[in-house]
């Protein structure tokens, strides 16, 4: 009878040892239907030209047709640890100045449109260089000077002047630096390649339906292997409650969240949900236009900065806000970290000293700001929340709000006094600085990007000079050695924070959402784009 | 009768003239940049200026209008700023789904707000008549999307009975039956408002007439006297603002569009009035003055049905 008992509490002890993995091998089985459904948060997409692809939803649905010349290992942003996409090595010269690639063989764009080749690569570069194209991202890719194909699988890419942060800013799987196919771009000629986009990624496009969404099938002959999933449905759903009721129902397997607490909380309530909230973030700063009175004069800026309270956005982005207290997001490659900044640069909240420096300047009593703002929630709320926060100083601020395209074009014409911007750009600190920071970027210049303060332009701590980091930022691209090369970037964060032409304030992470029956094949560490990857990606049975 | 139709045909050129010219100059004085919006934050002037003289948007605004007017009497509609397709070929397969919506919103409207209406002034100043005195304001003042939003989550995400997503193939018939239904009901519903007051009030005027009080004394049967006496005489100015209001339903599909992700006509116009998509705003507009125009012949031909005394010679 003891036996017996024996028996029996072991016979039960293994059934319930193996019970968890019964459970778990039968929730990896996959799904019979391997059809990935994914709800956007835009109306609709322009064209899937990586020359192009400036908004989100287009560079992320291009992320599956494309493949660069280098990337970032799916589901991480380990930039430290690259991999090999279309090129399988490559070798910078000592001088910083020549890249050469060797490329993987054998690769086939979609719908045989013949062999991968450096041809294509070369076209790629010299198509982006081109002005005739008008690219929004040309500018970037005249430090290229010249692309040569050594042969039909290597290339060398020579530049103008050394950057080190060449393959992170134009050679990478990222926007621009997706190879388009020579063939296709000269059967369209030189403008843009619209929608249907020949690719050698492990999805092709299959059929555009405007303002409702955009099919793609599964590559079979894909370098890497055919991916399991076998078909991409993307639609466009920019109506946050209906996108999260159909994704909360399952007819979506993924969408793209808010970036707002409550709602990442609501849909967490759901048990098959899991979100991913994720670097790679967009960066937030209030500029100020240093050409406008009192914003010239640096103890108004730095009070505005004091008086502006990094909590209260915190309390109001709750999971998806970090913060940021360098001029570069602190995701971002050489950002100046937070325990190496000085005290009295980290512009902590302190409502008193900054009615002290406001006096000091001569505004006790305050004055009048003014800024025009897009609807666009998370871009209002900051000047709502400064409005407030600066209330105390007697300053007030008028807010003009009206659509995003209206914002754009006002902003650009110096109509702001305080403008306030969020961007994500390639994950260097050389983008945020050339772009916000550098004399060229200034707003109104043929060259201009984001640079609303003016910094470089000005002088901005009243010394009758012009205060710059130009040199530093080129400096620094140029630096072979990381270490050295890194010290520059926070030397040139230093200065920024110094004469406060703009107050950083945090970086919000992408909120990716699925439930659990959608499987990236990879651990989600961080997104170059807004969306999975989905090489390695399945749809389990649920 | 001929006459008539074609004499208003006559008469819609100069109106869609004016709306072609106001529109045309009136989305210019909008500001921003439609270059801008296409390219994004990253273009600098100069990829900028070569996008704009692509566009034709370097041109003078007179040489602009004029050969927008010129493609318009060919029937080109131009083509989208930022796709490069035919604005035609994107209104095709957008215009049945607003089309859809906003008759099938109507023909609600109607079903559920003449009866209500009757009802109502029948029993006026009863506690039936103050319930649907309420509802009528409460459905009059509640917005579109937001029932939009509270039928999608009764009838989609709980009770699972209609798709969430998109406008259905517009081919097969019951897929964009089931896809329009909560949609049109939403704005149906609060078009049954609008037509439910207005049928109470017009009621009530003829009811209080010396023709019906005759029909009565007269000995007729109450249903007689209601439909055939009194529903006939209301209905002319009920049928001339229901007409009147396929605008406002037309402007309430826009939301409705937005929430059901129904790729019609009032998506394509709201995102390119964001985009500074001058073609599709102009063009988009275009059609729907042209439909309206239809709707009100049609309510003016109507008149003839419902009141025999109405002749067009």
């Amino acid at each position: 009878m003891r036996h017996r008992l024996g028996y029996l509490i072991g016979f039960l002890a293994v059934i319930l040892c193996l019970a968890p993995g019964l459970i778990f091998a039968a929730s990896q089985e996959l799904a019979d239907k391997q059809v990935w459904r994914w709800g956007h948060h835009t109306s609709d997409l322009t064209s899937l030209d990586p020359a192009f692809s400036v908004e989100d939803m287009t560079y992320s649905a291009g992320n599956g047709v494309f493949n660069g010349l280098v990337r970032v290992r799916p589901g991480t942003l380990d930039f430290d640890n690259l991999e090999g996409d279309l090129a399988e090595s490559w070798e910078i010269s000592k001088d910083g100045l020549v890249y050469t690639f060797r490329l993987r063989k054998g690769v086939q764009w979609h719908k045989g449109y013949g062999e991968f080749t450096a041809e294509d690569v070369k076209y790629t570069f010299d198509r982006l260089k081109n002005p005739k194209l008008g690219s929004p991202y040309g500018a970037k890719f005249l430090a290229i000077d010249s692309v040569k194909v050594v042969d039909k699988y290597t290339v060398q890419i020579i530049l103008k002047k050394p950057n080190t942060f060449f393959i992170m800013n134009q050679a990478f799987a990222y926007q621009a630096g997706m190879i388009v196919c020579k063939k296709q771009g000269e059967e369209k000629g030189l403008k843009n390649l619209g929608l249907y986009v020949i690719g050698t990624g492990p999805f092709m496009v299959e059929n555009y339906k405007a303002k409702e969404k955009i099919t793609f099938v599964r590559n079979p002959n894909y370098f890497r292997g055919a991916p399991t999933i076998e078909r991409l449905e993307m639609f466009f759903m920019p109506n946050v409650a209906s996108r999260t009721m159909a994704f909360i129902k399952g007819d979506l397997d993924a969408i793209y969240g808010e970036r707002d607490t409550y709602w990442v909380e609501d849909v967490k309530k759901t048990k098959t949900v899991i979100v991913d909230s994720v670097p790679l973030g967009s960066g937030c700063a209030i500029h100020f236009n240093m050409t406008k009175k009192p914003l010239d004069n640096i103890k108004v800026r730095k009070a505005l900065a004091i008086a502006t309270d990094r909590k209260a956005f915190k309390q109001y982005f709750g999971a998806v806000w970090h913060e940021m207290t360098a001029p570069v997001p602190p995701s971002y490659y050489a950002a100046l970290p937070k325990e190496k900044t000085p005290k009295e640069l980290l512009y902590e909240y302190d409502l008193e000293k900054a009615k002290k420096l406001l006096a000091e300047a001569g505004y006790p009593k305050g004055f009048k700001l003014m800024g025009y703002i897009t609807d666009k929630p998370y871009y209002k709320s900051i000047m709502e929340i400064c409005q407030e926060l600066w209330k105390p100083l007697g300053v007030q601020l008028e807010i003009k709000g009206v659509d995003h395209t209206t914002f754009h074009a006002n902003i650009r014409k110096d109509m702001n006094d305080v403008v306030v911007y969020y961007a994500g750009r390639a994950p260097v600190a050389d983008s945020y600085l050339t772009q916000y920071y550098f004399s060229k970027a200034v707003i109104g210049k043929p060259t201009a990007v984001t640079n609303f303060s003016h910094y470089g332009d000005v002088d901005a701590d009243g010394d009758g000079k012009v205060d710059s980091v130009d040199s530093l930022i080129i400096a620094a691209r140029g630096e072979m050695n990381r270490e050295k090369q890194r010290q520059l970037y926070y030397e040139a964060q230093l200065e920024i924070l110094k004469d406060m032409p703009a107050k950083p304030l945090h970086e919000l992470t992408k909120v990716l959402v699925r439930h659990n029956w959608f499987d990236p094949g990879v651990e989600i560490k961080g997104s170059m784009i807004f969306g999975y990857p989905l090489e390695k990606a399945r749809i389990l049975k649920h | 009768m001929t006459t008539f139709i074609i004499r208003r045909l006559l008469l819609a050129i100069p109106t869609i003239l004016v709306v072609i010219t106001v529109v045309f100059f009136a989305v210019r004085g909008l500001g921003g940049d439609p270059a801008m919006a296409i390219l994004g934050d990253r273009a600098n002037p100069e990829a900028l200026e070569v996008l704009r003289e692509r566009l034709g948007l370097n041109q003078p605004l007179w040489k602009q209008y004029t050969s927008f007017l010129w493609d318009l009497t060919r029937g080109d509609l131009g083509r989208d700023l930022r796709t490069d397709q035919p604005v035609s070929e994107l209104f095709r397969r957008a215009v049945p789904y607003t089309v859809d919506l906003a008759i099938w919103a109507t023909v609600i409207g109607i079903l559920i707000g003449v009866p209500a209406g009757i009802l109502a002034a029948l029993k006026w100043n009863t506690p039936l008549d103050f319930v649907g005195r309420f509802l009528g304001i409460f459905g009059f003042s509640f917005p579109a999307f937001y029932l939009s939003i509270i039928l999608l989550f009764i009838f989609s995400l709980v009770l699972g009975w209609f798709p969430m997503i998109g406008g259905g193939e517009l081919s097969n018939w019951v897929e964009r039956a089931r896809h329009l239904f909560l949609p049109a009901l939403s704005l149906g519903l609060i078009k049954s408002a609008f037509v439910m007051r207005l049928t109470r009030s017009s009621m009530l005027n003829v009811l209080h007439e010396d023709y019906i009080t005759t029909a009565r004394s007269k000995g007729l049967k109450e249903w007689v006297v209601i439909y055939k006496h009194a529903l006939r005489n209301s209905l002319i100015p009920v049928v001339t603002m229901i007409s009147v209001y396929m605008a406002v339903t037309i402007g309430g599909s826009i939301e409705v569009e937005i929430v059901f992700n129904r790729p019609g006509l009032g998506k394509f116009l709201i995102g390119a009035i964001q985009e500074r998509n001058y073609p599709v705003i102009q063009s988009g507009l275009v059609v729907l003055t042209v439909f309206i125009m239809l709707v009100n012949l049609i309510t003016d031909l109507s008149y003839a049905f419902i009141d025999p005394r109405i002749k067009y010679d």
